[in-house]
């Protein structure tokens, strides 16, 4: 599996990829390989960024149906050609680098929309469809799927799914593998396969959580099925000003453990509430800044309002109002778009990860305290906020940030990689794990067996189980290659 | 090199694809390549030394319909066409050009305008118009309604004469050079547009009016930046400003009902480019017994109709393709008339709404006024 091809061989599986899709469909273009090569991951873009060429595809194909896909993956078991599902590419963990060339599959052009149940509401869809064009046809029919990444405009339904995804609106709506009823999935060895239509039975283990947060390593989704909510009657915004992070802290946990339930919250802490809040903002703040959304019936909001007001001002936060959090859902996607989106020459990462709110404080302080204390020489700075809430606990989105990292590229791999790591340790020795809604990719799967233990026996197990020829999507979620 | 003013787009959009959504040409290609980050992304490839140019990569750059969709979408407003425009010179100075565009360039040369066709029927109709001395207005028809809508500058004509306008038409107008300038060959286009100001400026007109909106624009905003002096003593209007104009000041009034249930198709460059939004919204609302249903994407965010950018010459199945797109929306709407104010627009979607008639503002207008086409 770590083998390129040979010319010769490049000509044959073009000949058998033509055949299967047909040549509009199949591209072995350098312009095309270098697109498919470099996702959102920060690796590869620094790659271009330094004049170095990022890894590519040998091909880059656009299959319109499973059957296409079935017949791919087959012809890539026979030649041992690695084969990369691509969404919608904006994934930050390097899910979709093509490390030992192979096959990028370009998934978008599997993307019709099956059915809206009007009755159940569940909307069906093909996996490579828009992630706004989704929600677009769901408000049609006066319902959301309730699904809003950053990325929700650029990725793709099957984007969400693979990595366990999750949107500003998890904490009421849930994550993807909340969200999702039932898959269609293309096995590595051809089968096409669908799960069970109902995600809560008692039918034996669910086989559609095995293949969400796969991330394209166990099979191909071409197909889901997801819940869909009503459009709510009311969205309604409050935000509030803690003196410290620990006060926010514990007002969102007394919030969650009361079984209120925001659609939104996110804690800012002291550092993001200057950094980001006032530049952005414009609000000038000192502390821990919070905005809860509420949304649904009119008398749901104002009753779940009024109780979160109660819990934060008994904290002894001060009540910004409604038009401050307004500003912040109307403007929320504004840091993803250059120039406020991190951008090299800088080097970030966002060391998201999740744990119970015993946890939650100590630890933050040990991944600030890591970042900040071993990596003092780069001038490195820890942000975070706190933006998916369960009953149980809180998840924290933060990031590394250093200005000037390393002109060699290796020697900033190496300090990115290094970094990570201790990011994730520190996650990992403080009831948290590797990663909350990113997914692993490569930048993480060399942690995968740390973070599983003797679990990671069973994990390997099923992957040998499904992809004996190790082709698909290889090097990724820590896996052993074969 | 005229991309290197592009710098900051190149890197902000190399990064991001926020705009996947509303890519014209990535929406019917669904190839990532396609997105204006891809593009910036080869752009940024060239620079460092990781690609040459080759077939595929001059391809990617002329698939672009130059909607500026992307830029609507993207809060701090960051723009792929116009770094396109100037990729495509780069390439054109570079002897690389598609032949597509080189058969463009040729039927400029042989017979000035995009189409390769010597004068139609119009050009004799307009020969025969009776024309003051001292006109007023001229309306400039463009080659697209010269040679493809003619119906289009009839109606121009009837609304004139209805409003009682010292209106002119030029006689062998030359092409406006936007089509040449897109495609990259911004020398030829220069030249071009120089002829036609300095005929444009002989006619002694103050105000030239047009139904299409790409000659409009491209007299308002494109001739400055290509370097070429404009009078500021002319005003370039679209015909959807004049009507609403004498809409506005009592000199245009119309009575006549029509029975139509209406949408609209904002023109990338009436609307995006130009942002005249409400002025043709306010001549449907003047006419009587009209009933409007705005698509559910509108105005900034209204879709590409997919003869922008001289795709429909170089790419012709991905105009098709975004035109499809559009008229899925369109169809949404319910309506039996599909108006739009822009030629292209129409050459593009009358073939994509099955059951729905298209017509121009213009002649919609002229129809209302119940005299003759």
């Amino acid at each position: 599996m770590s083998h390129r091809l040979t010319s010769y061989q490049i000509d044959i599986v073009m000949s058998e990829l033509i055949d299967i899709v047909g040549q509009e469909d199949v591209s072995a273009a350098k312009v095309d390989q270098l697109t498919y090569a470099v996702d959102h991951y920060w690796v590869p873009e620094m790659w271009v960024d330094r004049g170095l060429e990022p890894i590519l595809p040998d091909f880059v194909v656009h299959p319109e149906t499973p059957e296409e896909v079935s017949r791919i993956l087959q012809l890539a078991n026979t030649y041992r050609i690695p084969v990369i599902p691509w969404g919608g590419g904006s994934g930050s963990q390097g899910g979709t680098l093509p490390l030992f060339g192979g096959i990028t599959l370009d998934l978008k052009k599997l993307n019709k929309l099956i059915d809206i149940d009007e009755k159940s509401y569940t909307i069906t869809a093909q996996s490579g469809i828009n992630g706004q064009h989704l929600e677009w046809a769901a408000n049609q029919k006066g319902m959301t799927v309730g699904h809003y990444p950053a990325s929700q405009r650029a990725s793709t339904l099957g984007g969400w799914l693979a990595p366990r995804g999750s949107g500003t609106l998890s904490t009421k709506y849930g994550k993807a593998e909340d969200i999702v009823m039932s898959l269609q999935v293309v096995l590595p060895t051809g089968e096409i396969i669908r799960t069970l239509p109902t995600p809560n039975h008692a039918t034996g283990p669910s086989l559609l959580q095995l293949f969400v947060g796969s991330e394209g390593t166990l099979g191909v989704i071409t197909e889901a099925t997801m819940r869909a909510d009503p459009l709510p009657e009311e969205r309604r915004f409050r935000s509030f000003l803690f003196s410290s992070l620990s006060e926010g802290l514990e007002a969102g946990r007394r919030i969650m453990t009361a079984r209120i339930r925001p659609m939104v919250m996110r804690l800012y802490d002291e550092v993001s509430t200057v950094k980001q809040v006032e530049r952005v903002l414009g609000i000038k703040a000192q502390g821990s800044y919070m905005v809860v959304g509420f949304d649904g019936f009119n008398e749901f909001v104002d009753l779940e309002e009024s109780k979160v007001i109660d819990i934060c001002s008994a904290l002894g936060a001060n009540d910004l109002g409604s038009e401050a959090g307004w500003k912040w859902w109307n403007h929320r996607y504004d840091f993803y778009y250059p120039p406020r989106l991190k951008s090299l020459p800088r080097m970030f990462g966002t060391t998201d990860t999740v744990c119970t709110y015993s946890n939650i404080e100590k630890l933050y302080q040990a991944k600030k305290e890591v970042i900040e204390n071993k990596y003092r020489e780069w001038n490195a700075y820890y942000l975070a906020h706190f933006s998916h809430w369960y009953p149980w606990g809180v998840m924290v989105y933060d990031q590394f940030v250093i200005d000037q990292p390393p002109e060699n590229a290796h020697q900033a791999l190496l300090l990115h990689n290094q970094i990570w790591a201790d990011a994730a340790r520190a996650s990992m020795a403080n009831g948290g794990v590797l990663n909350e809604h990113h997914g692993i990719g490569v930048k993480l799967g060399w942690l995968m067996k740390e973070q599983y233990g003797p679990a990671w026996k069973a994990m390997q197990a099923i992957k040998d189980a499904l992809d004996p020829n190790g082709i698909m999507n290889p090097g990724k979620l820590g896996f052993a290659l074969r | 090199m005229g991309t290197n003013k592009f710098q900051e787009t190149i890197k902000a959009c190399s990064t991001c694809l926020m705009c996947r959504h509303a890519c014209t040409v990535g929406n019917v290609t669904l190839n990532d390549s396609n997105l204006p980050r891809g593009k910036a992304l080869l752009l940024l490839a060239l620079q460092k030394g990781l690609l040459d140019w080759d077939e595929r990569a001059v391809d990617v750059i002329y698939q672009c319909t130059n909607c500026h969709l992307c830029r609507e979408w993207c809060p701090p407003g960051w723009d792929i066409a116009p770094l396109m425009v100037a990729a495509r010179a780069e390439i054109v100075d570079a002897g690389l050009t598609p032949q597509s565009a080189l058969r463009i360039k040729q039927n400029f040369d042989n017979y000035g305008n995009p189409y390769g066709e010597s004068h139609t029927q119009l050009h004799e109709w307009i020969k025969e118009l009776s024309r003051p001395k001292d006109p007023e207005v001229l309306y400039f028809v463009g080659s697209t309604i010269l040679y493809r809508r003619s119906e289009i500058a009839k109606s121009a004509v009837t609304i004139f004469e209805h409003c009682g306008t010292r209106f002119t038409i030029l006689d062998d107008e030359p092409d406006c050079g936007e089509m040449l300038y897109v495609l990259g060959f911004q020398k030829e286009a220069r030249l071009l547009a120089q002829n036609t100001i300095d005929a444009i400026q002989s006619s002694g007109v103050s105000i030239v009016v047009s139904s299409d909106p790409n000659c409009i624009e491209t007299f308002r905003h494109g001739y400055r930046q290509w370097g070429i002096d404009v009078p500021d003593n002319i005003q370039f209007l679209h015909i959807s400003e004049f009507l609403a104009n004498a809409i506005d000041s009592g000199i245009l009034k119309i009575t006549h009902p029509l029975d139509h249930v209406v949408t609209y198709h904002d023109p990338c460059s009436l609307g995006r480019e130009m942002k005249i939004y409400d002025a043709p919204r306010e001549v449907l609302s003047s006419i009587p017994g009209l009933r409007m249903r705005e698509m559910r994407l509108n105005r900034e965010h209204s879709l590409c109709c997919g003869n922008g950018g001289g795709v429909p010459a170089t790419f012709p199945e991905i105009a098709n393709g975004a035109g499809e797109n559009a008229g899925t929306l369109i169809l949404e709407t319910g309506a039996d008339v599909l108006v739009t104010s822009c030629p292209s627009c129409q050459q593009s979607l009358r073939k994509h709404v099955p059951g729905m008639d298209v017509m121009d503002l213009t002649v919609l207008v002229a129809k209302a006024l119940a005299t003759r086409l």
